[in-house]
């Protein structure tokens, strides 16, 4: 099968795809555009994540269904081997929700998720916990990841623990080397320090090393809204590129600025509403979006220039509201270019050549986004 | 006369037998209808400025030294009573954080009224009136006044913080970290909505913000603060085209791009200082790539450049070739 913006498998090969919804088959079929390269590691269809909100008394009573967040609401997607592939979308567009989904820190509502040419949305018990040692999520919120009692050594040699992995000893040599690859040195200096006794990014890079210790086969790092402090932004940045080139690391980076994104990563899939709207190869993404959402948070960037004249995009209306989806195109009643047939009908993902896919009737017709604002 | 001079204005916190020096002979002006942009990494003294230039400091912070000048009055030497005026009618500060400063079981608008009456004799039909007013400045409609916080989407809830700080017609507003906590959507809404304000009312704003991109599309100047001590200051444009401290140099190298080449992005080594033990020396000089003997035994005094009196840096080296070269090499890295 070939998930959208796959760049890299054949087309057809390696299984059928089920349609579901209304809008068109679930995974359209790619062109085949730079054959030979690998499988997809990672292909979700259709994946749904929905949480059921309790009901008031009187609405039960009455007989009115409960309110739903469609949080993750058919999303397609594919992850290549190797590759950091960004997550970008504002607040409550799913993208955490997502990223719990794919590692399985949360079942699926619906939908398929294939790791490796394995179906593992339904895994229980013991498969279950071996899929979690094979995929992990980084929490990047320092504050709110690592527990304040443990000490490092406990924090990062806990999963090796769990999975009885190397007698005590080896696990101490692990965490060390673990430690020294998120650049935590001399590693013996942090092996017994308390969260509060290291900084915000040492912290961060713990929580990395934890994500680490098990070698999974792909880990999704999930960028809390406000990161204070560029620099120690960019050093974790640079330290998440560094292990992608030495270690082949396979990962997904959720943010909500594109400029991050575009330092991250080799394509970018955009998230709005539940949905992937876009995907494409980074640059090219950023230079031609092909979805008004993506030109809308291309816009939205300040420039880190105060000769340039940046060309502002308004944004109408509401942030989205995952209660209460817009039938036909989620984007509707927020975007610059909608018309009529966007009120009723759904636009499917569809392949527009080179790993671009956009989920818009009009994808073509996006205008291209300012050059390089200039003074 | 500029609307603000603050000079040396130096604050402590005391920490049982220690002292923290937040802040450290601080000094700068800004005028009528201008932006600064107050920036640095976290703890280096951002907030405890804006605290002090209100005198809203926690219990234990001291304002050991320095004037702070508002249109020509000093407001270190005003008792309680008169200072509380000032932070009414001349001066006030949207908090970090701000965004929970609005009672959750009050209607926004109940709350704004309440504080108006408390800081003014008006009646209750007036007070209605200038919140609507006020609201209807910031962008809200009027019907806004009657929802609760958790009616209203985070942009709207901002606006509601912003006409707050506004209600008795200030002069200059502080300003700190206001879309810290937004993703770039929100973000740019509120910095459009600030810069509206402001230009409509004239104010002068201090932005405090960790944010490079933020203070170059907002500031007119930039104060650089680095370890409790403005280590930089300048027009915006000097700021970006020529900064002239390292410090400077490697904040403005962190900062990923949508536009240009792709660079490689700086990343600090070490630490910020520990300012219950500022070192004797340039604060910087344990993460300076410059950094000499000198530097760890002598501080700096702040050097202007270029003949320009605007624009000056603590740096033992400012005006020489070596930080003219780093900032250059900074801004050609390519990744
Ligand atoms: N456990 C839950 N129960 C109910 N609703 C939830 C739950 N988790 C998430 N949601 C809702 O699902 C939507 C998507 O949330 P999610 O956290 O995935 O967004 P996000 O894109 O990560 O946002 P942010 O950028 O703010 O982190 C939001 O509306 C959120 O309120
Ligand atoms: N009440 C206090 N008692 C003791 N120390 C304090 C107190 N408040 C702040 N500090 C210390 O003073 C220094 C400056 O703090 P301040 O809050 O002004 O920093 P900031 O630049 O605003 O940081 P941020 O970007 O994280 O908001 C920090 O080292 C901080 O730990
Ligand atoms: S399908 Fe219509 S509403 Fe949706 S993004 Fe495209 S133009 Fe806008
Ligand atoms: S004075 Fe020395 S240590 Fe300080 S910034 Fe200049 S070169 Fe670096
Ligand atoms: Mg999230
Ligand atoms: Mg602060």
């Amino acid at each position: 099968m070939t998930g959208p913006g796959n760049r890299g498998s054949v087309a057809g090969a390696g299984g059928t795809t089920t349609s579901g919804r209304a809008n068109g088959p679930l995974v359209p079929a790619a062109t085949n555009l730079l054959a030979g390269t690998a499988q997809p590691l990672v292909v979700a269809e259709g994946l749904q994540r929905r949480y059921v909100l309790r009901q008031r008394l009187l609405d039960a009573l009455l007989g009115r269904p409960a309110p739903v967040i469609r949080a993750v609401d058919g999303v397609d997607l594919s992850i290549e081997s190797s590759e950091i592939l960004a997550l970008v979308g504002e607040s409550g567009s799913g993208k955490t929700t997502l990223g719990k989904v794919l590692t399985l820190l949360e079942p699926p509502s619906g939908g398929r998720l294939v790791v490796g040419g394995e179906e593992v949305s339904g895994l229980r018990g013991p498969a279950l916990k071996a899929y979690r040692r094979r995929v992990q999520l980084v929490f990047q919120d320092p504050y709110e990841s690592l527990d304040p009692r443990h000490t490092v050594f406990q924090t990062v040699g806990e999963p090796l623990r769990v999975h009885h992995i190397g007698a005590p000893l080896e696990r101490r040599d692990r965490v060390v080397e673990i430690l020294e690859m998120v650049e935590l040195r001399p590693a013996a200096d942090f092996l017994f320090r308390y969260p509060h006794e290291l900084s915000g990014g040492q912290r961060q890079r713990v929580a990395i090393a934890r994500a680490l210790v098990l070698h999974p086969q792909f880990i999704v790092a999930d960028e809390p809204v406000s990161m204070v402090d560029a620099s120690v932004r960019a050093g974790i940045m640079n330290t998440l590129r560094r292990l992608r080139r030495d270690l082949a690391l396979t990962a997904v980076f959720i943010t909500h600025d594109l400029a991050a994104a575009r330092y991250m990563s080799d394509r970018i899939a955009i998230m709005y509403l539940g949905r992937i709207v876009e995907v494409g190869l980074t640059e090219a993404l950023i230079r031609r979006p092909m979805h008004p959402y993506t030109r809308l948070l291309i816009a939205a960037v300040p420039v880190p220039d105060p000769r340039a004249r940046r060309q502002r995009v308004t944004v109408a209306g509401e942030p989205p509201n995952p209660l209460a989806i817009p039938a036909g195109c989620r984007f509707h009643p927020r975007c610059p270019m909608a018309e009529a047939i966007c009120r009723a009908e759904d636009p499917p993902l569809r392949h527009l050549g080179d790993g671009r896919w956009s989920a818009c009737h009009f994808a073509e017709q996006v205008p291209a986004t300012a050059p390089a604002p200039g003074p | 006369m500029p609307l603000l001079e603050v000079r040396d204005l130096t604050v402590h916190y005391r920490l049982g037998p220690a002292r923290v020096h937040a802040a450290d002979r601080v000094s700068f002006t800004l005028d009528r209808g201008q932006t600064l942009g107050l920036v640095g990494e976290s703890g280096c003294g951002k907030t405890t400025v804006g605290y002090a230039l209100l005198r809203v400091l926690p219990e234990n912070g001291v304002i050991a030294g320095g004037q702070v000048h508002l249109d020509g009055s000093d407001l270190l030497a005003l008792d309680a009573e008169a200072m509380r005026r000032v932070r009414w009618r001349r001066l006030s500060m949207i908090f970090q954080g701000a965004m929970n400063a609005l009672n959750p079981v009050l209607r926004v608008g109940d709350l704004l009224e309440e504080i108006l009456q408390t800081h003014e004799p008006v009646s209750r039909e007036e007070a209605r009136a200038r919140v609507a007013e006020q609201f209807e400045q910031v962008g809200l409609p009027r019907a806004r006044t009657h929802s609760y916080p958790h009616e209203m989407s985070g942009g709207q809830r901002q606006r509601a913080v912003k006409a707050k700080s506004h209600l008795g017609r200030p002069d200059l507003i502080i300003a700190d970290e206001p879309t810290t906590a937004f993703d770039v959507i929100l973000q740019d809404q509120i910095l459009v909505q600030l810069q509206e304000i402001q230009k409509r009312l004239g104010l002068a704003l201090i932005l405090i913000s960790h944010d490079m991109s933020v203070i170059a599309e907002t500031c007119d100047h930039v104060a650089v603060m680095y370890g409790g001590r403005i280590v930089e200051y300048g027009t915006v444009d000097e700021i970006f085209a020529r900064p002239r401290h390292p410090y400077t140099i490697a904040m403005l190298s962190s900062f990923p791009s949508l536009y240009g080449p792709a660079r490689e992005l700086l990343a600090l080594p070490g630490v910020p200082p520990d300012l219950t033990a500022p070192p004797v020396g340039c604060a910087f000089a344990p993460r300076c790539p410059l950094a000499e003997e000198r530097c760890h035994a002598e501080a700096p005094a702040p050097l202007t450049l270029d003949g320009d009196e605007t624009h000056w840096s603590r740096c033992h080296f400012a005006r020489e070739v070596k930080v003219s070269a780093l900032a250059r090499e900074a801004a050609g890295a390519e990744s």
